[in-house]
């Protein structure tokens, strides 16, 4: 099977479809329900943007596709990931293989430990290569590399490359990572939380050169973040993910000025600003929820300034329901919110493009 | 770099194995019971042990005795057995091949095994073949010497004729050659064997529980998705981290495999130091004895150096200046 | 699924071998098969019927006229050097005997037999021996063996530092001339009547001069690389592995050895030494376990050879020593009792086997002329034990340990405790010995310390209250019985006079045997010390010890000691 470098499907075909994903984790607590029956679609040369807290099951989904959770603990229960015409989930381990780090590449949250701390940074890149190219010798590898990180802005990068990961600032570290993750050109990008463990004025440059690889490339992009403001820069589609179901999704524009779900507008809103006189950070009350013990029907419900104890949420657990072009949201009350969101625009509405690190 | 610092740890190599040899002086002489006994038997009358007490030296001051010691020490006289009359340093270099060549197979058998057997074990964690590497390792690991070695020469030796009984060579066989090759390598296999059996078992759980560790690590993860098959995320990046502490305890082996194999080469007749020295405690032939503790005292931080050495490879961010 | 369960028994009873220790490394006696008589060299062409050793156990064929075959032996510890003028380490004398020869050997019943002297003369009752030496005998190296090489080997080696030969020959000494070179004289200050029983190869045996002399016996290379005169020579010698000896073609003794060669192992553990026998990989055995020996006998082709000499101590008897400095064993009748109350059978039995005897008397049956015969022993009786014990003082109640009570030097209410100190290996001993003295009332603490230690602890310290000792009488009582009981021997000397026996009639009977020269009135001196000795109890004897070998059926004419393979022959 050739595997066609990134950016040869056609703008705005889906790269990568997710269906109906359930993945299930034995703990000593009991069974938890990580995610339970996500969807969603990333197309060629876009780049979703996947938000929620700690724990919601956004990592927890890509893992799932690229098989990449522990075997002894973790389960697909069931679900679909298509990759063109595969499904990811069910493919034989040699062939998934293949398809890691040469059509679906990832980047990690944590540079320092994602990468491994006794090889040298151009050997990591190099393997990355390697593993995709066994005809490659070992010195056009390493040149490659090279290249590589020169092309993701390491100066020096020569005498660099032959460096070990701790002896590399974060923000460095961050760029190899990305070095090797687009080594291959892949056809998707899966960055999880790149600049969460970097500084404010790290974190710019990094975005700002995942913003140019995408542009070169032409890959499609995951983006997993909690930072809003990372989503507001970055990403072209946003996926709103709660409990390990996704409660709304949408375009950029759409998600931040006319959220259609509770918890969408509740992060919005306990987004930091210097233009009003809040003195305190709106949080959204109460704990993100046990998912061992889920609340019944919709798992936000206890959090929520919507449900005002009205029995559905209760009840019935909402499902995905179209409320605007190409804009779905989960919620049994989605027109209400809608009303007092409008209301509320007047008073302060998040821009797309304010959140931190815009370019000024 | 390195070499400075190897320089220097060298140099400790000095006063620590002088300290050690002091130490051992003092207490062999500290200790009831002397050489002459062991010479007399029990016959000899008060003229006899006059004599021999005289001839050794062993009338005069312990700190002239020990002085006299230090200073041929440093000459590099190691004394004369009492028992043998030979120079000490001849009968301990005589017993060295057979000691090296039975204490460095089992070492080198023994970390490899338990290397391998650990990374095997923790690639399938709480599985049957991890269930089964870690409950024979335990076995092993609880069986007394002793009787692994009289069961293996019942069962592979005597049953079944594949290996000699005892010694190092067959009585009368070839001397030099291929074939003398041959017939060592038949009568090292199960004292090596043996030996081994006990070794392996704490590299094995020591790796296994390093690799398990290693595995759950995020740099994992990350050779995982970048394709890599689970082979070569083992062994070249889960195995090189968890080998750090399995190191330390192969390096702190070959002090004790050195001279304190005393069942192995009892039960197998091997001739190696272990047997001299048991023997040199009973007669009390403190030549050979402080021979022995001196070489001993400079393989264990010999290997220190090399352990540390091999960490420095390991695990780059350890850096010596 | 039997065989396997024979295999379990089998690793048991190896275990349990292992765990009870081996009897003492004792000698055995020249009792068993022996060397032809004088005029064998005369008729050495027909060394098949000279050399024909039926040992008192062994039905082993009559030998063939064949000759040849190789030996491998096994012993049990590396010699550390290949002289045995040097020392009397039984392990060096296992494995150099037979490089070597003495002035005169001992026959079955310790009769003199000639070696390298081939006929002698007392003179001047017992205090000159002048001894005719051969002519024909050669150094493996090819010098000429001559009186020159005995006198060095005396004066210069044997008399420092063979402890046995100094202890004994050395004191009453006067001089050793040479009047030619076939001629050696021993001239003493007194008549002594022991010499001929100390001349043979385990005791006095003789070093070339042309190699040690001006040099440090101790010391000298040729320890290693040896050159004697004996049956065998010297091939090679890895230390703590192996020792090859070839035939030595010149042998004076014509028609011997028919061995090719003797190849010695170093094996130190003895169930390891059964399985190499078992494994074919070594054809005689200097000890069988007792374990052990039910399971070899089984096997038709296995013979055995039994008998009181071994390389490291003759006509060896188990002896308990009592301190007589000490307040409670200074009491006869507390030594009477000890002596009622033990089971000698019983050590026989369950600590070697049965293989030995009881001691009948304090000089070892394997010494004839000098052991008494129907002497009044104490004999096992606990009841009388316990009365002995109660006019002494120790009140008993019920079943426990008796307390004084009204004891001499002995505080009342003490109770009666005290230690027994042991080798390690005779720890049986140990343990069956404080059992039978429990059911009389005695607490017995066991002390067992290695053999260093228990040097210091009982002869220079003197601290301790009973021990047990292997006394080897040697091939007289002169070498190894005096120095028990003759009151010059209490001192730091180890393994004399443990009990600190002080008898100046004793003394006296000692020092005239050693004068008398006619063994029949020497046996008479040596009865009345024993009838002493036993009215006075300073020490108990427990049982004689004996070593039993063990060969292949296809060799045969083994002597028990010595030059053990010197007539042996074994098919190809």
């Amino acid at each position: 099977m050739t595997d066609r470098g990134g950016g040869s499907a056609p703008a705005g075909q889906p790269v990568l479809r997710i269906r109906d994903l359930v993945v299930e984790f034995d703990t000593p607590d009991g069974v938890v329900r990580a995610v339970d029956g996500v969807s969603y679609d990333v197309a060629a040369g876009e780049t979703l943007g996947v938000v929620g807290e700690s724990g919601c099951g956004k990592t927890v989904t890509v893992l799932a596709v690229l098989g990449l959770l522990p075997r002894r603990s973790a389960r697909v229960v069931r679900g679909e990931a298509l990759l063109g015409g595969m499904d990811l989930l069910r493919l034989p381990p040699r062939r998934l293989r293949a398809v890691r780090g040469k059509r679906v590449a990832m980047v990690f949250q944590n540079p320092m430990t994602s990468l491994h701390p006794a090889l040298t940074v151009r050997h990591q890149i190099a393997e990355a290569l390697r593993a995709h190219d066994r005809g490659l010798p070992r010195h056009a590898a390493r040149r490659r590399a090279v290249e590589l990180l020169d092309a993701v802005g390491v100066a020096d990068a020569a005498r660099r490359a032959r460096g070990y990961p701790h002896q590399w600032s974060g923000g460095m570290r961050q760029r190899a990572m990305i070095a090797m993750a687009i080594a291959n050109e892949p056809d998707l990008l899966i960055a999880d939380e790149p600049t969460t463990a970097l500084d404010v004025t790290i974190q710019a440059q990094v975005l700002d050169l995942l913003r140019e690889v995408r542009g070169r490339t032409g890959a499609a992009t995951i983006l997993i973040t909690h930072d809003l403001g990372v989503i507001a820069e970055m990403a072209d589609r946003v996926v709103v993910v709660y409990a390990g179901r996704v409660v709304e999704t949408g375009d950029v524009h759409t998600i931040f000025h006319a959220p259609r779900h509770p918890y969408t507008l509740g992060l919005l809103a306990a987004l930091p600003r210097l233009d009003t006189d809040r003195q305190s950070l709106a949080a959204i009350p109460g704990q993100p929820p046990d998912l061992v013990r889920r609340p019944s029907g919709c798992a936000f419900h206890p959090r929520c300034g919507l449900h005002r104890g009205r029995n559905r949420c209760v009840a019935q657990s909402p499902d995905l329901a179209t409320v605007g072009p190409g804009h779905r949201a989960a919620c049994h009350y989605a027109d209400e919110l809608a009303a007092e969101t409008a209301r509320a625009a007047g008073m302060s509405a998040a821009e797309p493009g304010d959140g931190p690190g815009a370019p000024a | 770099m390195t070499g400075r610092y190897v320089g220097r740890r060298l140099l400790q190599v000095l006063p620590t194995v002088a300290g050690i040899v002091l130490v051992g002086f003092l207490l062999i002489h500290l200790a009831p019971g002397g050489p002459i006994i062991a010479l007399a038997g029990d016959s000899g009358d008060e003229e006899y042990y006059a004599f021999m007490t005289a001839k050794f030296g062993l009338d005069r001051p312990l700190p002239e005795q020990l002085a006299t010691y230090a200073g041929n020490v440093l000459r590099g006289d190691l004394g004369v057995s009492y028992i043998q009359g030979r120079p000490a340093i001849d009968v301990i270099a005589e017993r060295l091949p057979a000691t090296l060549l039975l204490a460095g197979t089992a070492l080198v058998g023994s970390s490899v095994a338990g290397v391998a057997l650990g990374a095997w074990a923790a690639a399938r964690a709480h599985s049957i073949r991890d269930l089964a590497v870690t409950s024979a390792a335990l076995v092993l690991y609880a069986a007394p010497v002793f009787w692994l070695g009289q069961l293996a020469l019942l069962t592979l030796a005597l049953r079944t004729g594949l290996f000699p009984v005892q010694g190092m060579t067959t009585a009368g066989g070839p001397e030099t050659g291929l074939a003398w090759a041959l017939d060592v390598a038949r009568h090292l296999a199960l004292p090596a064997l043996v030996l081994a059996s006990q070794e392996v078992a704490a590299v094995a759980r020591l790796t296994r529980a390093g690799v398990l560790e290693e595995l759950a690590a995020d740099h994992v993860r990350t050779a995982l998705a970048k394709g890599l098959s689970d082979r070569r995320v083992l062994v070249r990046h889960a195995l090189r981290r968890a080998l750090l502490p399995v190191v330390t305890v192969i390096g702190s082996r070959p002090g004790h495999l050195l001279a304190g194999t005393i069942v192995v080469e009892v039960v197998f007749g091997w001739p190696g130091l272990s047997r001299l020295l048991l023997t040199s405690v009973q007669t009390r032939d403190t030549p050979i004895l402080l021979g022995i503790f001196l070489l001993v005292a400079a393989t264990v931080v010999l290997a220190n150096l090399v352990t540390d050495l091999v960490y420095g490879w390991l695990d780059p961010r350890i850096r010596y200046r | 699924m039997g065989r396997g369960w024979a295999g379990w028994l089998m690793l048991l009873a190896v275990l349990l071998a292992a765990c009870t220790g081996s009897e003492p490394g004792t000698t055995e006696s020249p009792t068993a098969t022996r060397a032809p008589s004088p005029d064998a060299t005369a008729t050495a062409t027909d060394t098949a019927t000279t050399a024909a050793p039926t040992g008192e156990e062994t039905p082993s064929p009559t030998q063939t006229a064949a000759g040849g075959g190789t030996l491998v032996v096994a012993i049990s510890s590396d010699p550390g050097g290949l002289n045995p003028a040097i020392t009397t380490s039984g392990g060096t004398h296992t494995a150099s005997e037979l490089l070597y020869n003495g002035l005169v050997d001992l026959g079955p019943d310790l009769e003199p037999i000639p070696e390298l002297a081939e006929s002698w003369d007392v003179e001047e009752e017992g205090a000159l021996y002048r001894f005719h030496l051969r002519d024909d005998v050669t150094w493996h190296d090819g010098e000429p063996f001559t009186s020159a090489d005995v006198k060095y080997s005396f004066e210069e080696v044997l008399l420092q530092l063979h402890s046995r030969t100094q202890a004994s020959v050395g004191p009453s000494l006067e001089s050793i001339e040479t009047p030619d070179e076939q001629t050696v004289e021993f001239r003493f200050s007194q008549p002594y009547a022991p010499l001929l029983q100390q001349l043979n190869v385990t005791e006095a045996p003789i070093i070339p001069r042309h190699i040690y002399e001006g040099t440090d016996p101790l010391e000298n290379p040729a320890n290693n690389e040896p050159v004697g005169t004996g049956p065998f020579r010297f091939v090679s010698y890895t230390p703590d592995a192996e020792i090859v000896l070839e035939r030595n073609p010149d042998y004076f003794e014509e028609g011997l050895p028919h061995l090719d060669e003797v190849i010695m192992r170093v094996i130190p553990d003895e169930g390891s030494q059964v399985l190499a026998f078992e494994a074919g990989e070594v054809g005689w055995l200097w000890g069988v376990p007792g374990p052990d020996q039910e399971r070899l006998a089984a096997d038709p082709t296995v013979e055995f050879l039994q008998t009181p000499v071994n390389p490291g101590g003759a006509n060896c008897i188990m002896t308990v020593s009592f301190n007589l400095e000490r307040p409670i064993m200074a009491d006869l009748r507390v030594r009477q009792a000890i002596a009622h109350a033990l089971n000698r059978d019983q050590f026989l039995e369950r600590v070697l086997f049965g293989q030995g005897q009881v001691a009948a008397a304090p000089i070892s049956s394997g010494i004839p002329w000098a052991h008494a015969e129907g002497l009044d022993m104490p004999a096992n009786d606990p009841a009388e034990a316990e009365r002995l014990l109660d006019e002494a003082g120790w009140q008993r109640e019920g079943d426990g340990t008796r307390t004084a009570a009204g004891v001499e030097g002995v505080d009342d209410g003490t109770p009666l405790a005290f230690t027994f100190v042991h080798f390690p290996t005779f720890s049986a001993y140990g343990e069956l010995l404080r059992a039978q003295l429990r059911e009389v009332g005695m607490d017995v603490t066991l002390v067992p310390l290695e053999p260093p230690v228990f040097a210091e602890q009982v002869f220079t310290a003197r601290d301790f209250d009973t021990n047990i000792i292997s006394y080897c009488n040697a091939t007289d009582p002169e070498i190894g019985v005096r120095r028990m009981y003759h009151s010059s021997n209490i001192g730091e000397v180890p393994f004399s006079n443990a009990a600190a026996y002080r008898n100046d009639e004793v003394d006296r009977l000692f020092d005239e045997a050693q004068r008398t020269i006619d063994l029949e009135q020497r046996g008479a001196l040596y009865r009345q010390i024993q009838e002493i000795a036993v009215a006075e109890l300073p020490y108990f004897w427990i049982v004689e010890t004996v070593g039993t070998r063990a060969y292949r059926s296809s060799c045969s004419d083994f002597q028990p000691s010595g030059h053990f393979a010197k007539t042996a022959s074994c098919e190809q």
